[in-house]
């Protein structure tokens, strides 16, 4: 099993479903699926520093819960040295767990408040049965620079600051000489004066002691000087995936960009322009086919023959999206007019709502007759007018791909632009 | 459980390896350390205070505490007479003297207090703790047990259990310890299902601990202000209700616990009149209940705060 | 020249602590203009918090206002009574954003009622008139409009955080206080907050006291800022002034600390120790410690707020070394080569 890498983590799925309540089992309608992890992949070898990055939601936190082994896969498998976790035996969960460690990102509950620093140490040895405790536990908090370790054992974490507690969390991470760390954002929560210190010692630490890491975050800015690879996480998958220096200067996906693009630049000379992004990530729930972004993508791609412009498409996917999950909320509208049975009024108000921009034409046409629909009651013929005319790549599943060498991104403008959507949407090339 | 949970591969021997155990250094460290700090130590000098007065109260008696006094003077029965020299806490309505009630009664008292206390605690923390921690479908039973508990009304229940137990002083407490668990239970399960999402649980799992190991290290010494709290309130309950209890014969009225002695003021119709028969008792138990959750409270606190002074000096963060 | 909007002149904060009297702020003063975005940045300890409650007279209640003036449009605001404050400042002269505000929001209340409640004890606007200013609001945060009637759950994070900025800014107060407001916040969040916050200043002049520990975000978005450690201001002026030309030595290591994206792989600094916290009168500089350029005087008294004497006349650092601190700095990094061997610790 040499050649077989630390960790291959495969398409990864992790979905959830939403406890039904006594409503749905009556109707018989199926519990919402969360899909918080959704076909995730990359691979660790030995000694290698890779982050995670993603705003809150995208499921970075639940794929760590999942490699830890906190939560049942779903999907997909995750291959430890070559054994698949899905066929783990007792043998081998315990092998993973003394192997793989895990850091969190609150120093405040990391440790357990009635343990000692000795204590809390302790535990992953006793757990694996292993020898040489005090020695170990001795060499570990010299190694995360808590010194000299005597005056540390019999202190509670209460008698600890920030940053002495985190170190404490990273020392009882490496007290079993792991093979791989996973890190969820260990410093965000100390002083920053304090961070590229911890920071400086986790990666030296990785270092010296032979360990991969997992590095978890939503800061891109703190990331390059820890990890060498960035996998950018959007809704469950990741978008993009290169090297960190690669990415921050010239990022491929478009979330990525805007990622990169909205990070404060501390100077006050340079004007960065604030972000075009309107709107969060939608919830992981039922997500469906296609790209995830689309309902918020500054480039989501029109069809070929298409004339529009960019801005007013953008709004035109948004407001499809909307239509399509039936989120709509025409009842807060409907109460919002003089006269909730005009239809017009509340085709009007439905448009006033969504849209800022114009469209012309044919454009403009089909969206009014879809409105009518809407105001009329008919959804499904208000769906599927707007799609004939507007329909996107976008709304067929990016495959990733390798754009460059090492460089992944699962975006529709990197394909071959020969592509099209065909009536069963299905990618062709022409 | 696994005794390996417990004792370290690197003891000395079974005492080395009982006292090294986290929880009894803990209490023996932690008696010292209570013993340092005044507001807990008075307390508990306090608690010992009234053991002791359940140890021997019946010997210091003054008097037979189903003698009638009479006056030295008039012949006259002594009844619901205010305290004096004789009787320095008075007399009750059938001429027995107050304060030898008071010095026997202690100990039933405290009996029913340690027991009925003891019991809710351990029910409830045992339900709670195992609902919150287990979850699925042993949660849902437990707790669907507990709701059930809440439903139970105390007296009907005490009048079914003598058919099993018998009247007796034990039966009433057991009556208590059976139905009262249910409070406790709740805000448990509660808290537990709160310090199971902390990190440190999350990694003590993810780094392989057995789910006793997580239950008795870091979920028990967790929930123990709050079970301290419960099992001062129990203490209370079960000595107000084992007295409400007497009445319908569950227990026996001749032991002349605290709570009876309140009670029996309660129904002659003189407990206004002639205070000294119910203040006293009332106080002690009142003393009685704040002593133990005022003790539990500093001594917990003493145990988180952790005996190793803090150098002022900076240390590198 | 009106008079400044906000000033403070030499403002000491103490709180009663059962080991003394706990020093949070000592001797600071600084200016806020209409229209000016004004950053207050430190780490934990520093006091910025604690300026900030003062301010609006929000103090826990074992600290009180120890020595100088918070002077609001020429008046003494600091011995306000809760009365005067609540009749006169807060909500429509100097709002509050608190802290992980996104729980502040009342679950149990329409976001309209909220803003109801809050226009009713503080002005005397008709029903009809309060929804109005709230609608506009919403709109300025890029809130739909016809969403002011909704519960906050029915709003996620992010909107939730606007709609608390919504009713910040409703009854068009002159000065907002927000502390941390995005701290929780991604970057693109943050970012649209931001633009929102822009458009109030372009539009109704509002100014803005930013309280965070995150100076990218003061360096970037605020016209001035002030950089406080452990009770004491180190150094305050413009963002530019403090970006071009920064003195004191905590001021430039604390912002050598933060990541630059556009150089990825410089090294971050890092400042020893922690903030000391302060009994009583404060007669040393409360960087000496950690300081690689203290000498002995820097012990023995505090430095006086003294103007730097660049371009920007509000441009002042408090250190004894500022004239030669950075360029110290630059040369050896953080070391000072003339100090003498064997320094403290």
């Amino acid at each position: 099993m040499a050649d077989a890498p630390l960790l291959e983590i495969d398409g990864l799925e992790k979905h959830f479903e939403e406890s039904s309540n006594v409503f749905d089992l009556l109707m018989r309608r199926d519990p919402s699926k969360i899909q918080a992890v959704d076909g995730v992949s990359f691979t660790l070898e030995r000694n290698d520093s890779i982050a995670v990055i993603g705003e809150s939601g995208c499921g970075k936190t639940t794929l760590l819960l999942t490699l830890i082994g906190l939560h049942d896969i779903t999907g997909g498998d995750v291959v430890y040295k070559g054994t698949p976790m899905s066929s783990f035996d007792s043998a081998d969960w315990k092998e993973y767990r003394s192997n793989v460690q895990v850091i969190f990102q609150d120093p405040f509950n990391s440790l357990d408040p009635k343990m000692t620093v000795e204590e809390s140490l302790k535990e992953p040895l006793e757990i694996h049965d292993v020898g040489n405790r005090d020695e170990r536990i001795r060499q570990v908090l010299e190694d995360v620079e808590l010194r000299p370790p005597e005056k540390y054992l019999k202190r509670k974490p209460m008698n600890l600051s920030g940053g002495e507690k985190q170190r404490v969390a990273i020392g009882r991470a490496l007290v079993l000489e792991p093979d791989i760390i996973l890190a969820d954002e260990p410093v965000s929560m100390l002083d920053v004066s304090t961070q590229a210190s911890v920071l400086r010692m986790l990666k030296g630490l990785i270092d010296d002691y032979d360990a991969s890491m997992i590095y978890i975050s939503h800061d891109l800015s703190t990331v390059s000087y820890i990890s060498e690879v960035v996998n950018v996480m959007y809704l469950g998958r990741i978008v993009e995936s290169a090297a960190t220096g690669q990415l921050l200067d010239d990022p491929k996906h478009p979330y990525t960009e805007a990622l990169v693009s909205a990070i404060p630049v501390p100077d006050p000379h340079y004007d960065r322009p604030r972000t075009e992004m309107s709107g969060a990530p939608r919830d992981p729930i039922d997500l469906g086919e296609g790209c995830r972004f689309r309902d918020r993508c500054p480039k989501v791609i029109p069809p070929d023959d298409l004339a529009v412009e960019q801005a007013a498409y953008r709004e035109v996917m948004a407001f499809r999206e909307a239509l399509e999950r039936d989120a709509l909320p025409l009842d807060r509208i409907r109460e919002s007019l003089d006269d909730p049975s005009d239809r017009d009024a509340l085709a009007a108000a439905i448009h006033n709502e969504y849209f800022s921009t114009e469209l012309s034409g044919e454009n403009a046409a089909t969206l009014d007759s879809a409105l009518e629909d809407i105001a009329g009651g008919n959804h499904e013929t208000a769906v599927e007018t707007l799609r004939e005319r507007f329909e996107s790549v976008c709304e067929i599943t990016p495959k990733s791909i390798e754009a460059e060498t090492d460089w992944h991104v699962a975006c529709h403008q990197y394909y071959d632009h020969d592509r099209q959507v065909t009536e069963d949407h299905a990618i062709t090339t022409d | 459980m696994s005794i390996r949970d417990l004792i370290p591969t690197s003891g000395a021997g079974p005492l080395a390896a009982i006292t090294s155990n986290h929880i009894v250094r803990n209490f023996v460290g932690g008696l010292r350390l209570m013993l340092n700090d005044r507001t807990t130590a008075v307390y508990f000098w306090i608690l010992v205070g009234i053991a002791v007065l359940g140890l021997v109260g019946p010997a210091i008696a003054p008097y037979d505490i189903e003698e009638t006094q009479y006056d030295d003077e008039t012949g006259e029965v002594l009844s619901a007479a205010p305290p004096s020299l004789d009787h320095p806490l008075g007399t009750t309505f059938a001429g027995y003297d107050v304060l030898s009630r008071l010095l026997v009664g202690a100990r039933p008292t405290v009996i029913t207090g340690v027991l009925g206390g003891g019991l809710i605690l351990t029910i409830g923390t045992t339900i709670g703790i195992t609902a919150g921690y287990v979850g699925g479908r042993t949660e849902t039973i437990l707790m669907r047990f507990t709701d059930f508990a809440y439903g139970v009304p105390l007296i009907p229940f005490g009048i079914v259990m003598i058919t099993f137990l018998g009247v007796g002083f034990i039966s009433s407490i057991l009556v208590i310890g059976l139905i009262l668990w249910r409070g406790g239970a709740r805000v448990i399960r509660a808290q537990t299902l709160q310090i199971k999402q902390y990190p440190f649980v999350k990694v003590a799992k993810a780094t392989g601990a057995s789910r006793r190991r997580i239950i008795i290290k870091h979920i028990l010494p967790n929930v123990a202000p709050m079970a301290i709290f419960f099992l001062a309130l129990g203490v209370g309950y079960a000595i107000m209700l084992q007295a409400s209890l007497t009445f319908l014969g569950v227990a026996s009225p001749f032991t002349p616990s605290w709570g009876v002695m309140i009670r029996n003021a309660f129904n002659s119709g003189y407990m206004s009149e002639a205070w000294w028969w119910s203040l006293t008792p009332g106080l002690l138990i009142g003393i009685t209940v704040l002593s133990t959750f005022m003790f539990g409270r500093g001594y917990e606190d003493l145990i988180t705060a952790d005996g190793e002074s803090v150098e002022a000096d900076t240390v590198a963060a | 020249m009106s008079d400044p909007l906000l000033e403070v002149e030499d403002l000491t904060i103490r709180y009663e602590t059962d080991g003394g009297d706990l020093t949070a702020v000592s001797g600071a003063s600084f200016t806020i203009d209409d229209g000016e975005f004004f950053g207050l940045a430190g780490e934990s300890g520093s006091g910025k918090s604690t300026t900030a409650k003062a301010i609006i007279g929000g103090l826990d209640d074992n600290g009180r206002v120890d020595g100088g003036t918070i002077r609001y449009r020429g008046e003494e605001i600091q011995d306000f009574t809760e009365k005067q404050l609540n009749k006169q400042l807060r909500w429509k002269e100097i709002s509050w954003i608190p802290q992980s505000s996104m729980n502040s929001l009342d679950p149990l209340q329409r976001v309209s009622e909220q803003a109801m409640e809050i226009g009713r004890v503080h002005t005397d606007l008709s029903k009809e008139a309060i929804r109005e200013k709230l609608k506009e609001m919403f709109a300025v945060v890029g809130l739909q409009e016809s969403r002011i009637d909704d519960y906050p759950h029915q709003f996620s994070g992010g909107m939730q955080q606007r709609a608390i900025i919504a009713l910040a800014l409703f009854l068009e107060p002159s000065l907002v206080i927000a502390d941390e407001p995005t701290t929780a916040l991604d970057v693109i969040m943050q970012d649209q907050i931001f633009k929102y916050l822009d458009r109030m200043k372009d539009d109704a002049e509002t100014s803005l006291l930013l309280i965070t520990h995150d100076i990218s975000v003061i360096f970037e978005s605020c016209d001035s800022v002030a950089i406080m450690h452990a009770s004491q201001i180190a150094e305050r002026g413009s963002t530019e002034a403090v970006h071009d030309n920064p003195r004191h030595p905590y001021a430039f290591m604390f912002k050598e600390a933060f990541p630059d994206i556009r150089e990825p792989d410089r090294d971050l600094e890092v400042i020893d120790g922690y903030p000391p916290e302060l009994i009583g009168e404060v007669s040393a500089c409360s960087f000496a410690d950690r300081c690689p350029w203290a000498e002995a005087e820097c012990r023995e008294s505090a430095p006086p707020l003294d103007p730097v004497g660049d371009d920007d006349a509000t441009h002042a650092a408090s250190c004894f070394r500022a004239d030669e601190a950075y360029e110290l700095y630059e040369k050896h990094g953080a070391a000072d080569p003339a100090a003498p061997e064997g320094g403290d610790d």
